[in-house]
């Protein structure tokens, strides 16, 4: 609590020093007396309200979520190979709810874009102006017969994906597996994801901490692609092929985990030549995402095309605000945009779409564009990275010239374990 | 980068280091003030400045360029774990930081000194 204070005294610094002159460019402003809901208090959700407490101070602010600790989830993958705890990663939202929003620690069940309501798990209904919704999405572990996300931990089952604790325990799990070897099974599932780039980085990782335990020789790394790449970005996938090679991690494609039997430590998958089954002496899973029930109940996801089946919500890609609803816009994992479900296509995301909110409640258009900008800092073991950013278009599009995104290197490595964490909170509190 | 600004540089750094970049930036105002210090008391004794802020810069630089290769284990990984021409730029520039602190200190203890004989006051 003390902590608390502490962060917020000092944070209340920096906004001294923006309102005597030391900003940038002024940010857009709207007096309009709104009810603003924002659906979900992660990444997207709190970057969302502390942009919003800043311009549009007479607006009522109010975000649901029940969950109370934060996580930073781009630190999962560090916590699953050991190198960070499971603690670093976890935060409580209360410290970045800001000023003037009100929490309501309920999730929302039900939205109704017609009536302009939202109803939370209690039952009770609240009505809005705008509507932002950043829900995340939902891990379906269920969608993998055989699996529950209980079983992680036992049987040779890891998943960073389920939690910091989960991500824990996985690290156990590949170190159990690396004093007996013998098979371990990585890959992603056929949906959209959040951080594509950590099934592959889960792989290097264990390849990592085999080599540095002198034990790679009693482990054969198999990583299981859904389609006939290992990324998408070209440039990327030839690298990560290249890579593959080198290290002796083989690769399967047009492999899609579709059940598991812990039991008998044995993983079905559909390939075009029907089903194959593997054993294994640990298995990596990571489950189908979609969008969460709240949201695929509701009429905001696309009707059509290939991010209808899973529930994304249809928005414009280029300033992420609904066609068909304008006063609902939706930021992060759950936005039906062509990719980038990370925490760094947050950062750009948000700026845009408060942006063009804002214009809109000022009767205005805004110009702002986002281009589809993420960013994976592949970790290919301890002290190597790869500072991979690109667009929709699949362009590689570096932020320092001087970092070459193909070469592995320590300083990528420092972004992802030094200066990433600071930024992703700075980007909490509406900066950055 | 748009948006880039200087509370925005505060606050990152206050969320990536937390009360470690407070002191970091105490520590870097007292080194300021040795340092001015330091030529002020060169000057009224008439000790030669130029030579000795120089002898404050080879002192910092080969201090950091003996530190450089230590600096990957901040980052948990292994001494000397640098690949790229960048890795060696950025971890030489990091090592500035605790080799300034060597480098002024050195300017300040030498402005302490007597100025040898035959120089005037």
């Amino acid at each position: 609590m003390t902590q608390h204070i502490d962060r917020r005294t000092f944070l209340m610094g920096a906004a001294a020093l923006s309102a005597v002159g030391f900003g940038t460019a002024p940010m857009a402003v709207a007096n309009a007396r709104a009810d603003v809901v924002i659906v979900g208090a992660g990444a997207a959700g709190l970057s969302v309200a502390a942009r919003l407490a800043k311009q549009m101070p007479n607006a009522k602010i109010t975000i649901f979520d029940a969950r109370r600790d934060h996580y930073f989830q781009p630190g999962w993958t560090l916590v699953g190979a050991g190198w960070w705890q499971p603690g670093q990663t976890v935060d409580s939202t209360r410290g970045y709810i800001p000023d003037g929003v009100n929490w309501v620690e309920q999730n929302v069940v039900e939205i109704d874009p017609d009536g302009n309501s939202v109803t939370d798990a209690s039952g009770k209904k609240y009505r809005y102006d705008w509507l932002f919704v950043t829900s995340g999405l939902s891990l379906d572990y269920d969608k993998i017969d055989g699996m529950d996300r209980r079983l992680i931990g036992n049987k040779g089952i890891a998943s960073i994906y389920a939690g910091p604790e989960a991500a824990g325990i996985s690290h156990q799990v590949i170190r159990d597996y690396l004093k007996t070897g013998g098979v371990s099974l990585f890959g992603r599932p056929a949906t959209e994801m959040k951080c594509a780039g950590a099934p592959l980085k889960m792989t290097f990782i264990t390849d990592d901490l085999a080599r540095r335990a002198g034990v790679r020789g009693n482990c054969k790394i198999v990583y299981t692609a859904h389609n006939q790449g290992l990324f998408a970005i070209q440039p990327v996938d030839v690298k990560v092929k290249s890579l593959f090679e080198q290290r002796g991690i083989e690769p399967l494609y047009d492999h899609v985990l579709t059940a598991i039997d812990p039991d008998a430590k044995r993983a079905t998958y559909r390939t075009p030549n029907g089903a194959v089954s593997l054993d294994y002496d640990m298995i990596h899973v990571i489950p189908p995402m979609s969008a969460p029930q709240a949201v695929r109940n509701s009429p905001l996801p696309w009707q059509t095309g290939p991010n209808a089946a899973d529930g994304w919500i249809e928005v414009s890609p280029e300033n992420l605000r609904s066609p068909r609803y304008p006063n609902v816009f939706a930021v992060g994992d759950v936005a039906g945009v062509p990719r980038g479900k990370t925490a760094a296509s947050v950062k750009w995301q948000v700026p845009v779409a408060v942006d063009h909110m804002i214009a809109a409640a000022n009767g205005q258009t805004s110009s702002r564009i986002y281009n589809g900008y993420t960013s994976c800092p592949m970790v290919t073991g301890l002290g190597k990275a790869m500072l991979i950013e690109f667009d929709y278009a699949g362009n590689l599009t570096p932020s320092f010239p001087f970092i070459d995104p193909l070469e592995e290197l320590w300083i990528s490595w420092f972004i992802e374990e030094k200066a990433l964490l600071g930024t992703y909170r700075a980007m909490l509190r509406g900066y950055a | 980068m748009e948006e880039f600004s200087i509370p925005m540089m505060v606050v990152t750094l206050w969320e990536t280091f937390g009360w470690v970049s407070v002191v970091g930036a105490v520590v870097a105002v007292l080194l300021l003030i040795m340092l001015i210090t330091a030529i002020a008391r060169s000057r009224t004794k008439g000790l030669g400045l130029g030579k000795m802020l120089l002898s404050g810069i080879v002192v910092t630089l080969v201090v950091a360029a003996v530190l450089m290769p230590f600096v990957p284990v901040w980052t948990m990984a292994p001494v000397g774990d640098l690949r790229g021409f960048i890795d060696y730029v950025l971890a030489y520039v990091i090592a500035l930081g605790p080799a300034s602190i060597v480098g002024v200190s050195w300017v300040y203890i030498k402005s302490l000194g007597q100025p040898a004989s035959g120089q005037t006051v």
